[in-house]
């Protein structure tokens, strides 16, 4: 037997999946153990493995490869606690990094608004004498002796990772090469990245600001990586390891150490890659995939089967340029406190009792009402069949908290205050598949939503029913949704070159040497991560803009080798195209220039396969468990609870209805139906109330 | 009358008219060719209805978006009853309808159902104008035919034909030719964009419940700021601000007089006691001034930051000023800089006044704004370019809880301005950038410290480089103030070193030549400060001193804090005796 496995470290739980090569798969989730991360993964596979009767070392044995998820670097943003890092940029222009522009992002009417937070003081904003121009020629060499000064100030101040960022240094990256290697002697040990390595491409802020974050997250990732991949080794692992990155794609510890800055959204990147995998299987084109875990709610949208990409991204306040895929998130999951505030509006988040101490009802010292003590309270979940049993809840706990905090002060009894948390958490998130939707002018009826996280399809239906959203698919591994999104992910590297040229005077050898450039990286990243060229897929990509505009249309659909008049005609006809669809103009007279050439090399890797189950009939009943007490219109009602894992494909169940898992409850409410599908996931169908 | 459109679709609809101008926005920003709009995002764009009532809009930056109601209405008017489908529109003239001249407003008619039913427009600074001026501002203008190119409402598309003849008549009247075409087409584009998606949204919904809903929108809009208007308490409040002076009268400083009347829910900003108009180029535009005091009021934190800018949220607003003063010209007074200098002089005028009342609501005064426009040929690319020097922005002010923002000025932004990339502006304008970063001393000390102002210096790389240094807030008497107990920030310095050697200051309000070789360097003011210094704690104080934002010097004369420098760690230290020595005093 030889297994496959997606291993994803949330907030409050790690979760992993494993498939076996006959199409099985299984889950298994342990507490994320913050301080050292690796120890939750090892619980995860230690379960993993006394599932099927091995140890460890014999399960890890058979493991053929693993794709991880790690909030590492997003928790080092998140919370101020990178690396401490010093920033070194040309004399003069000490501080673009920090002024980002002179921008008020945020809300502009405000006066009242703190000024952002920095990532690197200004005394550690260290400038060094040299000048590339506008041509890429040096007009003020390196001074050495200034990198000198640099350094003793690094020195003194225990710096732990250093960024390289000049001026021009996409076109000409002589002085940061030189700097970095005069400063490595004397930092051995010490993170070092170079603009010209982690974003070769014109605009200084957005490419200080994107090396900034790559040196601060740096250390602490290449750390964990270094440390996860000797214990999976000495442990009995001998397959691939591969790290999720946030545009969608995988890529090798190795790669993935330098480049730490495109692991900010990797525990989340794998939900849309998940949601376009489940959507197929019900012909679902546009899709928004819901994630609720235990400290926060992750919003993505796929629209006609693309999960949405952004180049102007912001982690934690801060610009990042690299490809990212479009996920929002907002501070609401099963962990976050509810409480009333002084002017006596109850409140739910963004403050979270994490995986430690937990809520209430974890019975760990918890003493504020969460969201998840509300979902006991409502019935919701069962305080003895938590995560199949392998945790009691106690009911007690969760009661006591909700009462004090919440029922006392509002005057409202129990289950009424656990009826408001668990309202006003749905209506938070709501409220943030909004901002993905509606206010981008997309309606959100005409979307599927696909839900994820054990507790997300508690509260998904409600959610949907405030948008208007009809459609829910609950996946059988909803629980470790992402982790299902990692195993069916590919190897992605995504490359850029500036090379600026006039549409009349087209070096066709300079693109081919450029493209070619990108092809040998790509490939030479490729081999150190043991793929070979025939499962390699090169999209390349230019982009285009009319003379003296300053932003550029991308265009795809050409090849290496292609470099020739016929291919350059048709980019430009796609050009004029394209503008005038995302613009509402095209001027076919006007001169095109080339500015940008981009490659998107991909990798693919082994992908486990899913079963497929013929249709049964619709009776559900051999499915029901037992009955239990909850919430539902307003009232504590005896409801049919069914066990998720004896429903067969083609059974059908109604409204008011629990549907269990070991890690997934679903609260079906009144007024909608559910059916297992024949890959045995979850459809539900939210049926028109009689007045509406 | 209560529409029985459900919740969510007022909802959908409301952000969806937002997306829209968005959308629009997305067309202005990604497509020019001048880096005033595609760096510096100095345009907006808006959706109107037939009346045409203000119904959604971007606020890129806001003192140009609130003006926008003025144009729609000066254009439907102007056109009422020959309106067809696939016109466009273009104006320009101060006097019909438009804030300054060197902003340019184009407009389409949305027809549904053979209906006229909306209005879109897209409006944004060019990179000239015609006229005397540089990039839209002349200095020397006595009248508004040396500050530009007057353009009235003009028809510049016919039924789907736009008319090459007016464009033609447009462009030829200016400089910057290539620039300003692409950019017309920019616009063109945008209002094409905007119209597809509100006719994909009113096959959606329908025009019944699309317009029931935007009514909707409207009067919940302006009940919410009604309410917040209600909390603020009633009474006058006055307050003067004045300007260096307008580019003619060098000797006579321009004042705005403003007395600020809460009623209710109802606010009045009576100017009527400013000075009468100027000879130069600085006097304000009914448009201008209405856009203003919005600006300034919906900043606060007295009025909720989320509420939507749109034909409600200023009904509650009213403004007196009297035609012939600073504040609202006669024809033909020349108006070019009226967005700058007099704007700032009322956003101060009406923050000051309100400082009296909620000083914890308001801001400490910004960094005003002046640097040069310039234009010319580029001799690397042989290429026109225009551009402004938005890299010397100043700071914004400190509030009541924090310091200000650095470099986010000037105050008629917002800190929407966003500071063009220095790459991007070395490779389009024929200048080597020497210097772009914080000047220590340059926020005004407070218990909060105002925002830092920068140091930007570049040298000139051709010859015959025409400049409009344009602003204000080079004198003592024009810097930010502080409030609530807080200090002043130091005036602008702005200097002209030529390759001879020799140099000169800058002022604000006149014209220049660059020539190869000339290096010029401005410092601009921070934000003021934000209440008494000396309540800063001395920690906070020695930070600033140990991050080069405060000097030795200002943090014992401004915030009596001692610090000295310990050689042999090389590091700042508070002297904790002589500290509390001075604080005592």
């Amino acid at each position: 037997m030889s297994f496959k496995i997606g291993i994803d470290v949330g907030g409050t739980f790690t979760d992993l999946l494993v498939f076996d090569d006959a199409g099985n798969t299984s889950i298994c989730k342990a507490p994320t153990t913050p301080a050292d991360p690796s120890q939750g993964v090892f619980a995860a596979l230690q379960q993993a493995a006394s599932e099927r009767n091995l140890p460890t070392r014999g399960f890890l044995e058979q493991v053929e490869s693993i794709v991880h998820g790690t909030t590492i670097t997003t928790n080092a943003v998140l919370t101020a606690s990178g690396a401490r890092t010093a920033f070194i940029t040309t004399h003069g222009f000490r501080d673009l990094l920090n002024l980002r522009r002179g921008m008020k992002d945020g809300e502009r009417y405000d006066l009242q608004l703190a000024p952002p937070p920095q990532l690197i003081e200004r005394s550690l904003n260290l400038t060094v004498r040299e000048r590339v121009n506008a041509r890429g020629e040096q007009t003020i060499p390196l001074h050495e002796e200034d990198v000198a000064s640099a350094a003793a100030v690094m020195q003194s101040a225990n710096i732990e990772a250093i960024a390289i960022s000049y001026l021009w240094s996409f076109l000409n990256p002589e002085h940061e090469l030189r700097t970095r290697e005069l400063l490595e002697k004397e930092f051995p040990n010490v993170y070092i990245s170079l603009s010209c390595e982690v974003l070769p491409q014109i605009r200084v802020y957005e490419r200080h600001s994107t090396t900034a974050l790559n040196s601060y997250c740096g250390p602490p990732l290449a750390s964990y990586l270094q440390e996860l991949e000797q214990s999976l080794q000495q442990n009995g692992f001998s397959g691939t390891l591969n790290i999720m990155q946030s545009n969608g794609g995988c890529m090798s510890p190795k790669v993935t150490s330098r480049f730490s800055v495109n692991t900010l959204l990797s525990g989340p990147a794998g939900g849309p890659g998940a949601g376009i995998h489940y959507g197929k299987t019900h012909d679902y084109k546009n899709i928004i995939t819901v994630d609720m875990g235990g400290t926060s709610f992750d919003v993505a949208l796929v629209q006609n089967e693309t999960p949405v990409v952004s180049s102007e991204n912001e982690v934690g306040g801060f610009h990042v340029a690299v490809p990212m895929l479009d996920i929002h998130t907002v501070g609401a999951g099963g962990g976050s406190i509810a409480g009333v505030d002084s002017g006596g509006m109850l409140y739910v988040g963004p403050a979270s009792a994490g995986a430690d101490p937990g809520p209430a009802c974890y019975d760990r010292g918890g003493s504020e009402p969460t969201v998840t003590d509300a979902d006991l309270i409502l019935g919701y979940l069962d305080a003895d069949y938590f995560h199949g049993g392998a945790m009691t809840l106690n009911r007690e706990a969760a009661s006591r908290a909700i009462e004090k905090k919440v029922a006392i002060p509002l005057g409202l009894s129990i289950t009424e205050a656990a009826d408001g948390i668990y309202r006003v958490a749905n209506s938070i998130m709501s409220g943030a598949v909004t901002v993905v939707t509606v206010q981008r002018g997309l309606d959100p009826r005409e979307f599927a939503m696909i839900v994820a996280g054990g507790a997300g399809p508690i509260h998904a239906v409600p959610i949907a029913r405030e948008l208007g959203i009809r459609t829910l698919l609950v996946p059988r591994e909803s629980s470790v949704f992402c982790a299902a999104g990692m195993l069916l992910s590919d190897l992605k590297h995504t490359y850029v070159r500036t090379c600026a040229m006039l549409g009349s005077l087209v070096d066709f050898k300079l693109i081919g040497k450029r493209l070619q450039e990108m092809r040998d990286l790509a490939l030479s990243t490729f081999a150190d991560e043991n793929l070979t060229s025939e499962d390699v897929t090169m999209q390349y990509s230019a982009d285009l803009r009319y003379v003296g505009q300053f932003n550029e249309v991308e265009v795809t659909g050409f090849n290496l080798g292609d470099s020739n008049e016929q291919v350059w005609q048709q980019l430009i006809d796609d050009f004029h195209g394209l503008h005038d669809e995302r613009f509402g103009y095209a001027l076919p007279q006007g001169e095109v220039e080339l500015i940008n050439l981009r490659l998107v090399a991909s990798g693919k890797t082994g992908k486990p396969q899913a079963s497929r189950f013929a249709l049964k009939d619709e009776d559900a009943v051999h499915a029901i468990k037992g009955r239990r007490e909850a919430w539902f219109d307003n009232s504590m009602q005896l409801v049919d609870v069914y066990d998720g894992l004896a429903l067969q494909s083609g059974n059908l169940l109604l409204g008011p209805a629990i549907v269990e898992q070991p890690t997934t409850t679903i609260v079906l409410p009144t007024a909608t139906e559910l059916r297992c599908d024949e890959w045995g996931n979850y459809l539900i169908e939210i049926l028109r109330k009689k007045e509406e | 009358m209560k529409s029985d459109i459900d919740p969510v679709d007022i909802a959908v609809i409301s952000a969806r008219m937002q997306s829209i101008c968005k959308e629009m926005g997305e067309t202005m920003l990604r497509t020019s060719r001048s880096p005033i709009f595609s760096e510096a995002r100095d345009f907006t764009t808006a959706v109107f209805d037939h009346k045409p009532e203000l119904l959604a809009q971007t606020i890129y930056i806001p003192d140009i978006a609130a003006a926008t109601p003025f144009a729609a209405k000066a254009v439907a008017e102007r056109f009422v009853g020959d309106v067809h489908e696939g016109d466009l529109f273009i104006l320009n003239d101060p006097y019909r309808g438009n804030n300054h001249p060197p902003d340019l407003n184009v407009m389409k008619p949305v027809f549904w159902d053979k209906q006229l039913r909306y209005w879109l427009l897209s409006k944004g600074h060019h990179a000239d104008m015609g006229g005397g001026g540089v990039v839209g501002y002349n200095p020397e203008a006595h009248d508004a035919w040396e500050d530009a190119l007057r353009i009235p409402c003009l028809r510049l598309a016919d039924r789907g034909v736009l008319r090459e003849d007016v464009l033609d008549f447009i462009l030829l009247n200016i400089r910057a030719r290539d620039l300003v075409e692409g950019d017309i087409h920019c616009q063109i584009g945008a209002v094409n964009l905007g119209e597809r998606r509100l006719l994909a949204l009113l096959e959606h919904y329908g025009y019944a419940d699309l317009s029931a809903a935007t009514a909707e929108i409207l009067d919940a809009t302006e009940r919410r700021v009604r309410a917040d208007i209600a909390k603020i308490p009633d009474g006058e409040y006055s307050a003067e601000r004045a300007i260096d002076h307008d580019g003619i009268e060098f000797d006579k400083s321009p004042v705005v007089r403003l007395c600020l009347k809460v009623q209710g829910d109802k606010v009045i900003f009576d100017y009527s006691d400013s000075d009468a108009q100027s000879i130069g180029y600085i006097n304000s535009t009914l448009p201008n001034t209405s856009a203003m005091s919005q600006l300034a009021l919906f900043s606060t934190h007295a009025i909720s930051n989320d509420i939507q800018f749109n034909d409600g949220a200023v009904r509650p607003l009213e403004i007196i000023a009297p035609e012939g003063t600073i504040v609202n010209a006669r024809e033909p007074a020349p108006t070019s800089c009226c967005t700058l200098c007099i704007g700032e002089a009322m956003i101060e005028a009406i923050w000051l006044a309100l400082a009296q009342v909620i000083p914890e609501q308001v801001s400490a005064m910004w960094g005003r704004w002046c640097a040069p426009a310039t234009m010319g040929m580029n001799p690397a690319n042989d290429r026109f370019f225009a551009d402004i020097h938005f890299m010397s922005k100043g700071g914004g002010g400190a509030v009541h809880g924090y310091d200000g923002w650095d470099h986010v000025g000037t105050p008629v932004t917002l800190g929407g301005l966003r500071a063009p990339d220095p790459e991007l502006h070395e490779l389009v304008t024929p200048y080597s950038l020497l210097e772009y970063e914080i000047e220590t001393d340059t926020g005004g000390a407070g218990e909060w410290r105002g925002g830092m102002g920068v140091r930007y210096a570049f040298q000139v790389e051709a010859d015959n480089v025409a400049c409009a240094n344009f602003g204000s807030g080079m004198r003592n008497f024009t810097a930010p103030e502080g409030i609530a107990g807080g200090e002043a920030a130091p005036a602008h310095r702005l200097n002209l070193e030529h390759a001879d050697g020799s140099s000169e200051e800058l002022d604000g309000n006149r014209m220049y030549t660059f020539n190869k070789g000339d290096r010029i360097s401005i410092v601009s003011s921070g934000g003021g400060g934000y209440g008494d210094p000396k309540q800063r704690s001395p920690e906070r104080v020695l930070r600033d001193v140990h991050d080069g934002l405060v000097s030795v010097e200002q943090a014992r004369l401004s915030y009596a804090v001692v610090v000295t420098k310990d050689d042999s760690v090389s590091a700042y230290t508070i002297d904790e005796e002589k500290t509390r020595g001075l604080r005592s005093a």
